[in-house]
Order: C-alpha cells, then sequence, then structure tokens
C-alpha cells in the first residue's frame, strides 16, 4: 500500500537548513490502522504532507498502491490526491460558505459527477456519520465534532484508499474524540487504511501500529494488539 | 464541464460576500457608465454643429471687389474696384482649378431687403440674381418647380425661383404659385420654383426670405450693366480654397489693374478653414474621450485585480482545501476566471445599460433646444452600436487582464503550508 523507502526532506528556514526527514523507510500494508506520534519538530506533519502529496521530498523513493510517486506535475498530484486518498485535519478545513451537504460533495465536483448523483451520495455519507440532520447547514453552525464528522465525511465521499487525518481530535473533547475515533475504526473495519498524526497516548493506542518519530528519524514503530 | 454546477460555484463564491462584490463591481460600472455617457455627449455636439454646418459646400470660396491699397501703373490708392461678367468669362476660360463657379449679385445691401409684391400683399426678402450654378454652392431643396437653368440666362426671362417663407406670405402655404407672378420694384417675374434652405437656425430664416432671379435678367432690370457682388466657387477635388483665392486674385489683378501684390484690392473667405478647424476639433474631442473613458476603464480593471488579489489571499484557505481534495491548477483558474469575468461582465452591462438609459433621459431634457431647427450646437446624445460593441470588447479585455495576475497567484498557494494547523 504505502512504500517510503531512506525518502528525505530539508528545508530552507532563513539561514538555516533544516532537516525534517532525515531519511525515513517505512511500508504500511493495505488496511491497517496506524497512528505517527512525536513531539512538534519531530517531522511528523512533513512526512504526513509527502504521504499525501501536498508535498515533494528530497530524495529516496514513495510508492502508493503501486504507483512511484515522484516529479508529478501539479495536475497529477491532484488527481490522485483526489482519487486515492482522503484528507482530515485538526481545523476540519470546511469551506465556510458551503453547506455540510455541499462540502461533503465537493470532491466529487471535481470528478465531474453530475450535481444530483454527487449530491445523493453526499446524503448517504452523512447519514453514515450521524448528521444526515444537518445537510443544509454551514459549517458556523456546526460544533466542532459535527463538523469534525462533515470532514470525515468528505475525505470518504471518493472511497479513497488510503485516509490521512492531522490531529484529527485534537480540537475536540474527549467524548466527540471517541466518536471520532469511533468512526475511524468502522472505516478501517471496511478495508480503508487509515493513518493518523497525533501526540496524544490515548489516540495512538486505539490504533493497530504506532510509529513513533523523532528529530526526522523513525525512533519507535510497534504493533500493538 | 461548461454546466450549471460551475455557475453554481461562481454564483456562490461572489454572493458569499455582497458587500465586497459589490465594491468591486462598481468600479466596472462606473468605468462603463462613464465612457458611454460622454460618448453620447460627443455624439450629440458633433450632430448638433455638423447641423449647424449642413448646406454650405464644405471647400466654398467666397470673393469680392473691394478698394486698393498699393499704387499700380499710375492709379492711386484707394480706387474702388468692381466685379463684372468679364471676370466671370475670364475666370471660367483661364482657371481650369474651379469646379463651379457662381458670380451673384443682390439688390441692395449686403443681407438688405427688398419689396416684393402679390397684388395687395407684401413681404420683404433678399433679391439675387443668379446662375444655374449656384446650386452646387448652397445645397438647396427644391420643393415645387424648378431652379433657375440656362434657358432663363439667355434669353434674360423675367422669371423668379422664391424661398418657403415668401411663398407663405404671398401665396399662402397651400397655394400653387407656379405660373403666378409677383413683383419686384414694380418689374413682373414669373414664379418658377419653390425652394426650402437644407440650413438650420438663423440662415434658414433668411434663406427663406430670399428670391433668386436670372443674374442676366437682374443685370438688364435692375440697370446693373455687366456688375456683379461677388463670386462664390468651388475649387475642383483636390485644389484647396485658399490656393484658389490666390490664383483668382493673381487673374484679377491683371484685369483690373491692381498691384499683384495688393492683398486689399479684394476680399475673399472660405468655410474650408473653419470647417477642418472644427473637424480637427472633434478628432481631438474624441481622442480625448476615448482617453479619459479607458483610463477610467483602466482605473477599475487595477481596482477589480487588486481586490481579486485581496480576495484570493482572504480564500487561501478555501483554495488550498479544494486543491487538496483533488481540484487541478485548471480548475482553481478556471474558477477565479469565471467569478471575475462574471462580476465584470455584469457590472459592465449594467454600466452600458445605465449609460444609455442615462443619454435616454438627458435627451427628455434637452429634446426642446436640441430639436431640429434650432440653433443650439448640441443634438440628441446617442452611442452607435459599433461604439457599444467596442466598449463590450474593451470590457472583455479588461475582465480578462483583471484575472491573469490573481489566477496566477492562486495556482501557486502551497496547500500543505496553507493548511497548517495554527
Amino acid at each position: 500500500m504505502i512504500k517510503l523507502q531512506d525518502v528525505r526532506k530539508t528545508y530552507q528556514l532563513g539561514d538555516n537548513r533544516v532537516e525534517a526527514l532525515k531519511g525515513i523507510s517505512l511500508s504500511i500494508e493495505s488496511g491497517d490502522f496506524v497512528s505517527v506520534q512525536g513531539s512538534s519538530g519531530s517531522g511528523k506533519s512533513t512526512l504526513l504532507n509527502i504521504l499525501g502529496i501536498l508535498d515533494s521530498y528530497d530524495s529516496g523513493s514513495y510508492t502508493l498502491n503501486g504507483t512511484a510517486i515522484r516529479d508529478l506535475t501539479q495536475k497529477q498530484a491532484a488527481h490522485y490526491r483526489n482519487r486515492f486518498i482522503g484528507f482530515v485535519f485538526q481545523s476540519f478545513n470546511l469551506i465556510n460558505h458551503k453547506s455540510a451537504v455541499e462540502n461533503v460533495a465537493l470532491p466529487l465536483y471535481y470528478q465531474g459527477v453530475p450535481r444530483r448523483e454527487r449530491n445523493q451520495l453526499a446524503m448517504d455519507y452523512l447519514d453514515r456519520v450521524g448528521l444526515a440532520g444537518r445537510a443544509e447547514h454551514k459549517p458556523a453552525e456546526l460544533s466542532g465534532g459535527q463538523a469534525q464528522r462533515v470532514a470525515v465525511a468528505r475525505a470518504l465521499i471518493t472511497k479513497p484508499a488510503l485516509l490521512l487525518a492531522d490531529e484529527p481530535t485534537g480540537a475536540l473533547d474527549s467524548e466527540t474524540s471517541a466518536q471520532i475515533m469511533q468512526l475511524f475504526r468502522d472505516v478501517n473495519d471496511e478495508g480503508v487504511t487509515v493513518l493518523i498524526v497525533t501526540h496524544e497516548e490515548d489516540i495512538a493506542a486505539q490504533t493497530r501500529r504506532t510509529v513513533q518519530l523523532r528529530d526526522g528519524d523513525i525512533a519507535r514503530d510497534e504493533r500493538l494488539e | 464541464m461548461i454546466d450549471r454546477d460551475i455557475w453554481r460555484e461562481v454564483y456562490s463564491a461572489l454572493s458569499s460576500n455582497r458587500t465586497r462584490t459589490l465594491l468591486t463591481a462598481s468600479g466596472i460600472f462606473w468605468g462603463i457608465f462613464i465612457l458611454i455617457v460622454m460618448l453620447g455627449f460627443g455624439n450629440g455636439i458633433e450632430v448638433g454643429v455638423n447641423r449647424s454646418m449642413q448646406g454650405y459646400a464644405s471647400n466654398a470660396l467666397y470673393l469680392w471687389g473691394s478698394r486698393t491699397s498699393e499704387p499700380w501703373q499710375g492709379l492711386a490708392p484707394g480706387r474702388a474696384v468692381g466685379l463684372n461678367n468679364d471676370d466671370t468669362t475670364a475666370i471660367e476660360a483661364g482657371l481650369d482649378s474651379v469646379a463651379h463657379l457662381a458670380p451673384r449679385a443682390r439688390l441692395g445691401r449686403w443681407r438688405g431687403r427688398n419689396d416684393v409684391r402679390r397684388g395687395t400683399k407684401v413681404t420683404e426678402a433678399e433679391v439675387m440674381g443668379d446662375t444655374p450654378a449656384l446650386e452646387y454652392i448652397i445645397p438647396m431643396d427644391i420643393q415645387v418647380g424648378r431652379f433657375i437653368n440656362q434657358l432663363d440666362i439667355a434669353q434674360r426671362r423675367k422669371v423668379v425661383v422664391i424661398g418657403e417663407r415668401v411663398h407663405e406670405e404671398l401665396f399662402g402655404s397651400d397655394v400653387n404659385p407656379l405660373g403666378e407672378r409677383i413683383q419686384i420694384r414694380q418689374i413682373s417675374f414669373t414664379v418658377v420654383g419653390i425652394f426650402r434652405p437644407q440650413r438650420y437656425g438663423k440662415d434658414r430664416e433668411r434663406l427663406s426670405s430670399t428670391v433668386f432671379t436670372p443674374l442676366s435678367t437682374f443685370q438688364q432690370v435692375f440697370n446693373r450693366g455687366k456688375r456683379i457682388n461677388y463670386f462664390s466657387m468651388v475649387p475642383v477635388p483636390g485644389v484647396r480654397s485658399e490656393h484658389l483665392a490666390l490664383e483668382v486674385r493673381e487673374l484679377l489683378a491683371g484685369l483690373h489693374r491692381v498691384a499683384p501684390h495688393d492683398r486689399r484690392a479684394f476680399g475673399d473667405w472660405n468655410s474650408e478653414k473653419d470647417y477642418l478647424r472644427i473637424r480637427n476639433l472633434f478628432t481631438g474631442i474624441r481622442g480625448f474621450i476615448w482617453t479619459v473613458g479607458i483610463a477610467t476603464l483602466l482605473a477599475g480593471v487595477l481596482g477589480v485585480s487588486n481586490i481579486m488579489l485581496i480576495v484570493i489571499r482572504e480564500r487561501r484557505r478555501e483554495f488550498a482545501i479544494r486543491k487538496s481534495i483533488g481540484a487541478t491548477p485548471a480548475a482553481v483558474v478556471r474558477m477565479i476566471l469565471l467569478e471575475t469575468s462574471t462580476l465584470v461582465g455584469v457590472a459592465g452591462l449594467a454600466g452600458l445599460l445605465a449609460g444609455l438609459a442615462a443619454l435616454q433621459i438627458i435627451d427628455l431634457f434637452t429634446r426642446e433646444v436640441a430639436s431640429a431647427d434650432s440653433d443650439v450646437l448640441f443634438s440628441t446624445p446617442f452611442v452607435d452600436m459599433r461604439v457599444a460593441v467596442a466598449a463590450m470588447l474593451a470590457l472583455a479585455l479588461a475582465a480578462v487582464l483583471a484575472t491573469v495576475i490573481p489566477a496566477r497567484h492562486a495556482t501557486r498557494i502551497d496547500p500543505a503550508e496553507a493548511l497548517r494547523s495554527e
């Protein structure tokens, strides 16, 4: 599913060169449920961006679903993001002037799915996260937990092989965090590979495998069961 | 992918911040509005001035005898120089650059009037002795009958062509006067035609109260001998009136024993200089209007471009989200392009319509003074279709210009950076 081999990434920050990733090798099987842990500056966000094809890397190789992700044009990157990957962010990142159902349907808009069809599907996914009744609400009218569930529905609507979540519970209280984690487990049970970046121990403990990053290197990689 | 979906996206983006959208649109709106109104005004003034000049050959030359100012061949200065039929013959025979020559004689002083009678009815009119060539110098609209012809001249017929006003006062406008007689200084003339001047304002009134008789008849019955008052003439194409005046002066100087460089012995005036000056004036006004209009439009476009930059900065996160869920750069550019051009298109169209409406309202208030018979140098303001199309093209160009830079900025947004959790 995911195969990283000696991936390196360096940023230029003013006069300083910051080595964010110092040769990461990691392979994740299809259907796995992985958490990436690390303090800030450990390189976990950089890793997530590279995995999500939002950022490039300097050397090494990255294979996603058998496709080498390297030197892609913006258009190709957009295509892979749309088809293979679903994103969930800490700050939800919903579009404020669109209703919940429109937000969920948006990825299908970029696939050229007709409006009626994609809104139908979006309603199904909203129903799945228990928010069919809030379909016409704008993000500002939703609670944090509801907004994050809308974001999860949006991430899933394209039936991605990989779900990437960046601190998905960071802005939520423990009860709603639990709901979101339950949602991730359900999605994972259906065969979607889930990767969560978090700094919370108890969140990481709910996954099947945790990868600990420190200073751009993998410090620990263990399977929980 | 041009379907309702795209327009929904455009609509929702534009309507999500109405104030900003309206502010952006107002720049373009005013640009087009001002351009249309100014062009309409320019056209109105141009038509008004052209109308006031209508009925004059644009390059006519008028030349008359005056007094000498230099001694020559033993003759003292101050001698009056009079023109006569021999001059006509000499000019016709000697100068190829004259297209039409109309010698004219007048009864009484410059613009003086004489009584013209029919039975007990009397009116005042300018009485002229003319030749058929006059028709080439003062364009005339012959309502009934004909103008003076060569036979009238050759046979010294006592015929007369009368102006509209004379007809009205002596006969009444519904009476056919052809074949009827009128008296000028106790001499009877038969009416052979009525004319309506093609000029406007005061000139029209003056010309309506004019009667034309054949020059040969005029000279005989009013005891003029061979004398004429002045020449009206039009040069052949390619010759400037000014140059023709010099040629005629030189020829006449020889015939009248006038010093070759005596500028005061003859007087002349031509409408070409005035005509050209006015034409240049309009070229200038039109250039000015377009310059101001396009500058205003450009200011509007720069404003839109600027606001779009701010808008994209504000919507950085939105574009980043769209990119992260699969929007290609082309899709982002297309979206911004459509948003801007929709905004500019609608605002421009509104400006165009508002401009046309403003011209209508102006017309409503100026119609009284700007009507066809008036002297006012202003007519119905209007914009022709070519100009409207040009304005719309300028607008389309403006839309593209306003979009290019903001759209480039939007595609350069790095989603990883824009979406980084705060």
